[in-house]
């Protein structure tokens, strides 16, 4: 029997914004179930890529196909209708972005699934579902975004994007504009999520929230993936000198970061590296 | 003994509208060339007590008990005079986003040069060269290069070592450093770090670093206290408190810190043969 076709597949993507090329060969795979990390630092890509995997950009060469579909193929109205079913969702940085502020949160839960003509009683219940899911209250539905923490807005956010059960979320940067304590509550929300079986894209420039959640880590330099592996080999035996650079900046509560003659010299492999 | 240049000692702070006490009795010392790391989730009153040792606690906020003693002085005495002559000569502060502080439509010399200027009233000619000396001290690559430049055209990591060449400019004694490295990249906030340890090192600058990332008071300070609404949880030797927490609270933040963070999967032997790279 064949092995399950993967959820997400990136293959040799390549997007380039004028004259710059701002993703490069890029290659992912998210199979079914899984929760994976792309890593990546100002102007890797990593935007880049979750917007290219969106349809919000065009790319010059290479595919992306969700759940067996060659998205990277589609016209724009076979790019609407393949939205409305609800896939593939995504969550960004900023949750203002997918809610309308003078919605109330409820009703932005509940639009993917009118969209597809669900009856309203059927979209309210979804609503309570996944608002549950996310550990808010059901109570929040009637009210609006601003007053929301910028935790709880994240968590609707999350819970606007699962409503459709879709095969794969994409999340970009969904915790780093916010503080300590809503940012562990909102990676709690995504471990459960992983461990109900939700694949998961987990797209940061914090390796620490990334190394916590995904099953692999993908790390993404100058628009290439320079490196996949299980998040504990990456943390531990990084083996790409940018992956070794990256992971030994981080400091942790065991040892601080490597010294700066280490990093130096992780630069100057990485000039012959590329 | 070695002295002290920052104390605060049992500081009260409230929001007169609401009548609520945002810091509620939190003391510290601060050695000369010491390193201090607070830590507390958001609400916990760290930048606020910062804010009341750099005398610029916003209004209607109100200190209504306790002392800050800055160098041998007490600031509640302090004119406004004072406070400017303190400010910048005596203590000295960095915060999350640096764009913040630089006007963007001043050249990078000119704002840091005006420091030295007004504050150590040098010449035109004198505080450029001293300005450039500052941005090479800060290990800006090609100083002179960045003294003519504009904010917009420097990375977030450049216009932070801008920020602390200005907030080094008139030689202060302490480092106020509130989140300074929470919104840059990783492998620049290493480099911001090894700057703020070779400052320490090199010119006996006091730091009180303020962050929710345990692991960079870890790298930095040799004492932390940890806030919690206001008050003081859990106090002593940094690697003491993080390792072992006596505190629930400071155990739950180092818990949180160990379960999204590198510490969970680092492993003190890994062996290599354990490797299934997927390429």
């Amino acid at each position: 029997m064949p092995a399950e076709p993967p959820v997400l597949q990136v293959a040799d993507l390549e997007v380039r914004y004028g004259r710059t090329t701002a993703l490069a060969r890029a290659a992912l795979t998210v199979a079914r179930g899984e929760t994976v990390g792309v890593i990546g630092e100002t102007g890797s890509g990593k935007s880049t890529l979750a917007r290219a995997v969106v349809g919000l950009v065009a790319p010059a060469a290479g595919t992306v196909t969700i759940a067996g579909e060659e998205v990277t193929a589609f016209s724009r109205r076979q790019w609407r209708a393949f939205r409305r079913r609800g896939i593939a969702q995504y969550v960004f940085q900023d949750p203002l972005r997918s809610l309308d502020p003078h919605l109330p949160v409820g009703t932005s839960v509940a639009e993917p699934l009118l969209l597809q003509g669900r009856s309203r009683p059927d979209a309210n219940a979804a609503v309570r579902t996944y608002l549950e899911r996310v550990h808010l209250s059901p109570d929040l539905a009637d009210r609006y975004p601003a007053e929301l923490s910028g935790g709880q807005r994240q968590r609707v956010a999350v819970a606007r994007a699962l409503v459709t059960d879709p095969q794969v979320v994409v999340l970009d940067e969904p915790v780093s504009a916010l503080d300590a304590a809503n940012r562990v509550r909102v990676l709690e929300v995504l471990t459960e999520l992983r461990e109900a079986g939700t694949s998961l894209v987990f797209i940061s420039h914090d390796l620490g929230s990334v190394a916590g959640v995904s099953d692999r880590v993908a790390v993404l330099h100058r628009g290439a993936v320079v490196e996949t592996a299980p998040t504990r080999s990456i943390v531990n035996a990084p083996q790409h000198p940018y992956t070794r650079l990256l992971v030994g900046s981080a400091p942790t509560l065991a040892t601080g970061a490597v010294d700066r003659e280490t990093r130096a010299e992780l630069r100057r492999q990485l000039l012959t590296v590329g | 003994m070695t002295e002290t240049v920052l104390s605060v000692d049992d500081l009260h702070v409230r929001d007169p509208r609401s009548g609520t006490e945002l810091v509620c009795g939190v003391s510290f010392d601060l050695p000369a060339g010491g390193a201090l790391g607070i830590v507390g989730e958001s609400g916990s009153g760290k930048t606020l007590t910062c804010r009341t040792a750099l005398g610029i606690l916003p209004a209607p906020l109100e200190v209504t008990a306790g002392r800050v003693t800055l160098l041998g002085r007490d600031t509640a005495v302090l004119t406004e005079r004072e406070w400017r002559e303190l400010r910048g000569r005596g203590i000295g502060a960095v915060f999350q986003d640096p764009g913040a502080f630089l006007n963007p439509s001043l050249r990078i010399g000119s704002q840091v040069a005006e420091v030295l200027r007004v504050g150590k009233r040098l010449g035109r000619r004198a505080a450029r060269a001293e300005a450039v000396a500052l941005l090479d001290a800060v290990h800006l690559r090609d100083p002179e290069r960045v003294y003519r430049q504009y904010p917009h055209e420097l990375s977030g990591g450049m216009l932070q070592r801008v920020v602390i060449a200005a907030a080094i400019a008139l030689d202060p004694q302490i480092l106020i450093a509130d989140e300074a490295t929470t919104a840059l990249d990783v492998t620049v906030q290493a480099e911001i770090l090894d700057l703020l340890a070779d400052l320490r090192e090199r010119i006996g600058l006091a730091l009180v670093v303020v962050s929710h990332d345990l692991a960079v008071v870890a790298q930095l300070c040799e004492e932390v206290v940890v806030l919690r609404d206001g008050e003081v949880v859990e106090r002593g030797a940094t690697a003491a408190v993080l390792h072992e927490p006596r505190h629930p609270y400071t155990r739950l933040l180092v818990d949180e810190h160990n379960r999204y963070g590198l510490d969970r999967y680092l492993v003190p032997d890994f062996d290599d043969a354990e490797l299934e790279h997927a390429g």
